[in-house]
Protein backbone atom coordinates (compact mmCIF):
# COMPACT_ATOMS: atom_id res chain seq x y z
CA UNK A 1 0.00 0.00 0.00
CA UNK A 2 1.26 3.19 -1.14
CA UNK A 3 1.26 5.98 1.49
CA UNK A 4 0.93 10.05 0.65
CA UNK A 5 4.14 11.92 2.28
CA UNK A 6 3.63 15.46 3.16
CA UNK A 7 6.48 17.89 3.88
CA UNK A 8 6.05 20.57 7.40
CA UNK A 9 6.04 24.65 5.44
CA UNK A 10 7.13 26.69 7.98
CA UNK A 11 5.61 30.50 8.56
CA UNK A 12 7.00 31.88 5.06
CA UNK A 13 5.78 29.26 3.84
CA UNK A 14 9.11 27.59 2.56
CA UNK A 15 10.01 23.73 2.96
CA UNK A 16 12.62 23.48 5.21
CA UNK A 17 12.72 19.75 5.17
CA UNK A 18 13.71 20.05 1.59
CA UNK A 19 16.02 22.54 2.10
CA UNK A 20 17.82 20.54 5.16
CA UNK A 21 17.99 17.23 2.50
CA UNK A 22 19.77 19.23 -0.02
CA UNK A 23 22.35 20.19 2.18
CA UNK A 24 23.38 16.64 2.62
CA UNK A 25 26.30 15.69 1.01
CA UNK A 26 25.29 13.57 -2.14
CA UNK A 27 25.37 9.64 -0.61
CA UNK A 28 23.53 11.08 2.68
CA UNK A 29 20.85 12.57 -0.09
CA UNK A 30 20.47 9.19 -1.79
CA UNK A 31 20.71 8.01 1.33
CA UNK A 32 17.79 9.58 2.65
CA UNK A 33 15.88 9.10 -0.32
CA UNK A 34 15.88 5.64 -0.71
CA UNK A 35 14.43 5.62 3.36
CA UNK A 36 11.43 7.95 2.02
CA UNK A 37 10.87 5.81 -1.22
CA UNK A 38 10.45 3.22 1.35
CA UNK A 39 8.21 4.79 3.46
CA UNK A 40 5.66 5.97 0.38
CA UNK A 41 6.21 2.51 -1.20
CA UNK A 42 5.60 0.46 2.33
CA UNK A 43 5.06 2.71 5.19
CA UNK A 44 7.54 2.01 8.03
CA UNK A 45 6.28 -1.22 9.65
CA UNK A 46 8.20 -3.85 6.88
CA UNK A 47 11.43 -2.76 7.54
CA UNK A 48 12.70 -2.60 10.76
CA UNK A 49 14.67 0.55 11.99
CA UNK A 50 13.31 2.35 9.09
CA UNK A 51 11.54 4.84 11.67
CA UNK A 52 11.53 3.96 14.89
CA UNK A 53 9.53 5.84 17.17
CA UNK A 54 10.68 8.16 19.36
CA UNK A 55 10.72 7.05 23.25
CA UNK A 56 10.63 10.68 25.09
CA UNK A 57 8.16 12.18 22.19
CA UNK A 58 5.92 9.32 21.62
CA UNK A 59 4.26 10.82 18.14
CA UNK A 60 7.14 11.12 16.88
CA UNK A 61 9.26 8.88 14.51
CA UNK A 62 13.13 9.02 13.62
CA UNK A 63 14.95 8.23 10.15
CA UNK A 64 18.38 7.66 10.70
CA UNK A 65 21.23 8.07 8.17
CA UNK A 66 24.85 7.02 9.27
CA UNK A 67 26.63 8.11 6.53
CA UNK A 68 29.59 11.12 7.20
CA UNK A 69 27.40 12.65 9.35
CA UNK A 70 24.25 11.31 11.82
CA UNK A 71 21.17 13.10 10.00
CA UNK A 72 18.44 12.24 11.63
CA UNK A 73 14.91 13.36 9.98
CA UNK A 74 12.24 13.82 12.11
CA UNK A 75 8.27 13.67 11.16
CA UNK A 76 4.77 11.72 12.31
CA UNK A 77 2.07 9.43 10.92
CA UNK A 78 -0.73 11.65 9.78
CA UNK A 79 -1.55 13.89 11.83
CA UNK A 80 -4.89 13.94 9.91
CA UNK A 81 -4.96 10.98 8.13
CA UNK A 82 -3.48 8.22 10.37
CA UNK A 83 -3.43 5.27 8.44
CA UNK A 84 -2.76 6.72 4.99
CA UNK A 85 -0.11 9.90 5.88
CA UNK A 86 3.40 10.51 7.18
CA UNK A 87 4.44 14.23 7.26
CA UNK A 88 8.21 15.00 7.27
CA UNK A 89 8.72 17.83 10.09
CA UNK A 90 12.21 18.41 10.52
CA UNK A 91 15.48 17.79 9.88
CA UNK A 92 19.06 17.66 12.28
CA UNK A 93 22.06 16.05 13.32
CA UNK A 94 23.23 14.07 16.00
CA UNK A 95 26.46 14.47 18.48
CA UNK A 96 27.12 12.13 20.73
CA UNK A 97 23.61 9.94 20.03
CA UNK A 98 21.96 13.06 20.84
CA UNK A 99 19.78 15.21 18.85
CA UNK A 100 20.51 19.32 19.61
CA UNK A 101 18.58 20.70 22.35
CA UNK A 102 15.13 21.73 21.69
CA UNK A 103 14.38 19.72 18.04
CA UNK A 104 11.80 17.22 19.64
CA UNK A 105 9.82 20.55 21.39
CA UNK A 106 9.97 21.89 17.49
CA UNK A 107 9.19 19.01 15.72
CA UNK A 108 5.87 18.50 18.55
CA UNK A 109 4.95 22.36 17.82
CA UNK A 110 5.15 21.65 14.07
CA UNK A 111 3.28 19.19 14.29
CA UNK A 112 0.87 20.76 16.45
CA UNK A 113 0.56 23.47 13.97
CA UNK A 114 -0.37 21.01 11.10
CA UNK A 115 -3.02 19.50 13.89
CA UNK A 116 -4.43 22.95 13.51
CA UNK A 117 -4.23 24.06 10.13
CA UNK A 118 -2.84 21.46 8.23
CA UNK A 119 -3.71 23.69 4.62
CA UNK A 120 -1.47 26.61 5.91
CA UNK A 121 1.44 24.25 7.51
CA UNK A 122 2.21 21.48 5.42
CA UNK A 123 2.06 20.46 1.29
CA UNK A 124 3.01 17.32 -0.53
CA UNK A 125 6.42 16.14 -0.40
CA UNK A 126 9.25 17.24 -2.59
CA UNK A 127 12.10 15.27 -3.41
CA UNK A 128 14.61 17.10 -2.73
CA UNK A 129 18.02 16.75 -5.77
CA UNK A 130 21.22 17.97 -5.88
CA UNK B 1 6.67 6.11 -16.14
CA UNK B 2 6.23 6.35 -12.81
CA UNK B 3 7.26 8.70 -10.50
CA UNK B 4 9.95 7.10 -8.97
CA UNK B 5 11.07 5.79 -12.10
CA UNK B 6 11.50 9.05 -13.11
CA UNK B 7 13.01 10.45 -10.53
CA UNK B 8 16.23 7.22 -10.25
CA UNK B 9 16.82 7.52 -13.94
CA UNK B 10 17.81 11.04 -13.31
CA UNK B 11 19.43 11.05 -10.19
CA UNK B 12 21.32 7.44 -11.10
CA UNK B 13 23.10 9.52 -13.99
CA UNK B 14 25.54 10.80 -10.59
CA UNK B 15 27.57 7.58 -9.56
CA UNK B 16 28.03 8.61 -6.35
CA UNK B 17 24.44 8.58 -6.07
CA UNK B 18 23.58 5.27 -7.37
CA UNK B 19 25.78 3.52 -5.53
CA UNK B 20 24.63 4.67 -2.15
CA UNK B 21 20.84 4.41 -3.31
CA UNK B 22 21.79 0.95 -4.02
CA UNK B 23 24.37 0.31 -1.11
CA UNK B 24 21.20 1.54 1.12
CA UNK B 25 18.60 -0.94 -1.12
CA UNK B 26 20.83 -4.16 -0.85
CA UNK B 27 21.15 -3.35 3.15
CA UNK B 28 17.35 -2.62 3.15
CA UNK B 29 16.75 -5.82 1.30
CA UNK B 30 18.39 -8.16 3.13
CA UNK B 31 17.80 -7.33 6.70
CA UNK B 32 14.14 -7.40 5.68
CA UNK B 33 14.09 -10.30 4.18
CA UNK B 34 15.55 -12.39 6.81
CA UNK B 35 12.74 -10.83 9.25
CA UNK B 36 10.24 -11.81 6.87
CA UNK B 37 11.60 -15.41 6.09
CA UNK B 38 12.32 -15.93 10.04
CA UNK B 39 8.06 -14.88 10.12
CA UNK B 40 7.44 -16.81 7.14
CA UNK B 41 8.52 -20.16 8.92
CA UNK B 42 7.34 -19.01 12.43
CA UNK B 43 10.77 -18.40 14.08
CA UNK B 44 11.40 -16.14 16.91
CA UNK B 45 14.61 -14.17 16.78
CA UNK B 46 16.14 -16.97 19.62
CA UNK B 47 15.01 -19.88 17.82
CA UNK B 48 16.57 -18.42 14.57
CA UNK B 49 19.77 -17.70 16.75
CA UNK B 50 19.99 -21.41 18.15
CA UNK B 51 19.38 -22.36 14.34
CA UNK B 52 22.70 -20.25 13.18
CA UNK B 53 24.80 -20.82 16.10
CA UNK B 54 24.65 -17.02 17.02
CA UNK B 55 23.07 -14.81 19.68
CA UNK B 56 19.61 -13.52 19.76
CA UNK B 57 20.73 -9.58 20.09
CA UNK B 58 23.05 -10.32 16.47
CA UNK B 59 19.49 -11.77 14.86
CA UNK B 60 17.83 -8.27 15.93
CA UNK B 61 20.72 -6.08 14.62
CA UNK B 62 21.19 -8.12 11.05
CA UNK B 63 17.19 -7.10 10.48
CA UNK B 64 17.79 -3.75 11.49
CA UNK B 65 17.82 -2.41 7.70
CA UNK B 66 20.51 0.00 9.53
CA UNK B 67 23.16 -2.38 9.52
CA UNK B 68 25.45 -2.83 6.58
CA UNK B 69 28.44 -4.84 7.64
CA UNK B 70 27.47 -8.07 5.64
CA UNK B 71 29.62 -11.01 5.39
CA UNK B 72 28.73 -13.82 2.80
CA UNK B 73 30.06 -16.47 5.53
CA UNK B 74 26.85 -14.89 8.25
CA UNK B 75 24.15 -14.76 5.22
CA UNK B 76 25.09 -18.64 4.60
CA UNK B 77 24.85 -19.47 7.82
CA UNK B 78 21.39 -18.20 7.54
CA UNK B 79 20.44 -19.39 4.44
CA UNK B 80 21.17 -22.99 6.02
CA UNK B 81 18.98 -22.14 8.81
CA UNK B 82 16.01 -21.57 6.37
CA UNK B 83 17.08 -24.07 4.27
CA UNK B 84 17.38 -22.34 1.30
CA UNK B 85 20.04 -21.34 -1.17
CA UNK B 86 22.11 -17.78 -1.27
CA UNK B 87 22.62 -16.22 -4.15
CA UNK B 88 25.03 -13.69 -4.52
CA UNK B 89 25.73 -11.70 -7.80
CA UNK B 90 26.83 -8.40 -9.58
CA UNK B 91 23.69 -6.73 -11.38
CA UNK B 92 22.89 -3.94 -13.73
CA UNK B 93 21.82 -0.50 -12.35
CA UNK B 94 18.93 -1.13 -14.27
CA UNK B 95 17.84 -4.14 -12.91
CA UNK B 96 16.97 -2.68 -9.40
CA UNK B 97 14.28 -0.14 -10.39
CA UNK B 98 11.60 -3.68 -10.77
CA UNK B 99 13.12 -4.87 -7.91
CA UNK B 100 12.49 -1.61 -6.10
CA UNK B 101 9.08 -1.49 -7.65
CA UNK B 102 7.88 -4.69 -5.98
CA UNK B 103 9.48 -4.11 -2.90
CA UNK B 104 6.93 -5.98 -0.44
CA UNK B 105 6.61 -8.51 1.88
CA UNK B 106 5.24 -11.29 -0.26
CA UNK B 107 8.38 -10.78 -2.51
CA UNK B 108 10.75 -11.25 0.14
CA UNK B 109 9.22 -14.86 0.84
CA UNK B 110 10.69 -17.69 -0.18
CA UNK B 111 9.68 -21.52 0.10
CA UNK B 112 12.50 -23.49 2.27
CA UNK B 113 13.27 -26.53 0.77
CA UNK B 114 10.64 -29.05 1.81
CA UNK B 115 7.99 -27.16 0.61
CA UNK B 116 9.65 -26.36 -2.51
CA UNK B 117 6.68 -27.94 -5.08
CA UNK B 118 9.36 -28.88 -7.88
CA UNK B 119 11.38 -31.27 -5.73
CA UNK B 120 8.24 -32.85 -4.33
CA UNK B 121 5.74 -33.36 -7.45
CA UNK B 122 5.35 -36.66 -9.29
CA UNK B 123 4.86 -35.25 -12.53
CA UNK B 124 7.42 -32.58 -12.60
CA UNK B 125 7.27 -32.32 -16.46
CA UNK B 126 5.76 -28.86 -17.00
CA UNK B 127 8.18 -27.21 -14.11
CA UNK B 128 11.18 -29.31 -16.18
CA UNK B 129 9.49 -27.66 -19.19
CA UNK B 130 9.33 -24.61 -18.48
CA UNK B 131 13.16 -24.71 -16.54
CA UNK B 132 14.34 -25.92 -20.06
CA UNK B 133 12.20 -22.87 -21.74
CA UNK B 134 14.16 -20.53 -19.20
CA UNK B 135 17.45 -21.82 -19.48
CA UNK B 136 17.05 -22.00 -23.32
CA UNK B 137 16.11 -18.43 -23.52
CA UNK B 138 18.90 -17.44 -21.12
CA UNK B 139 21.57 -18.91 -23.43
CA UNK B 140 19.78 -17.53 -26.22
CA UNK B 141 19.96 -14.08 -24.60
CA UNK B 142 24.05 -15.02 -23.65
CA UNK B 143 24.45 -15.57 -27.47
CA UNK B 144 23.06 -13.22 -28.85
CA UNK B 145 24.79 -10.33 -26.25
CA UNK B 146 27.99 -11.93 -27.29
CA UNK B 147 27.14 -11.47 -31.34
CA UNK B 148 26.31 -7.85 -30.27
CA UNK B 149 29.37 -7.09 -28.70
CA UNK B 150 31.94 -9.35 -30.40
CA UNK B 151 34.62 -8.00 -32.53
CA UNK B 152 34.90 -10.54 -34.91
CA UNK B 153 33.37 -10.25 -38.55
CA UNK B 154 32.53 -14.05 -39.67
CA UNK B 155 33.01 -14.73 -43.16
CA UNK B 156 30.43 -15.93 -45.08
CA UNK B 157 31.05 -18.71 -46.36
CA UNK B 158 31.50 -19.67 -50.15
CA UNK B 159 29.59 -22.37 -51.25
CA UNK B 160 28.40 -23.14 -54.69
CA UNK B 161 28.49 -20.81 -57.40
CA UNK B 162 30.10 -18.31 -55.67
CA UNK B 163 32.76 -20.57 -54.48
CA UNK B 164 33.07 -21.91 -58.19
CA UNK B 165 33.48 -17.81 -59.38
CA UNK B 166 36.22 -17.65 -56.37
CA UNK B 167 38.19 -20.27 -58.17
CA UNK B 168 37.15 -23.13 -56.40
CA UNK B 169 38.52 -21.67 -53.13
Amino acid sequence: MAWKLYDYRDHRGENPVKQWCESLQKPDLARMNKRIDLLETNGKDLCPGLAGPLSKSPHLHKIKINGSVAARLLLCKGPIQMETEYTLLLGAFERDDELPEGTLETAESYRQNILRDPKKWRSPHERAKR
Amino acid sequence: MSELRGNLREEFSDKQYRHAYADESLNTYIATQIKVLREQQELTQKQLADLTGMAQPRIAVLEDINYSSWSINTLRRLAEAFDLRLSVRFETFSSLIPEIETFSREALKRDKFENDGWFHKKDVQPAESAIWRAACLDVGQELAHQHKNSRIVEMPRRTGAAALAAGGR
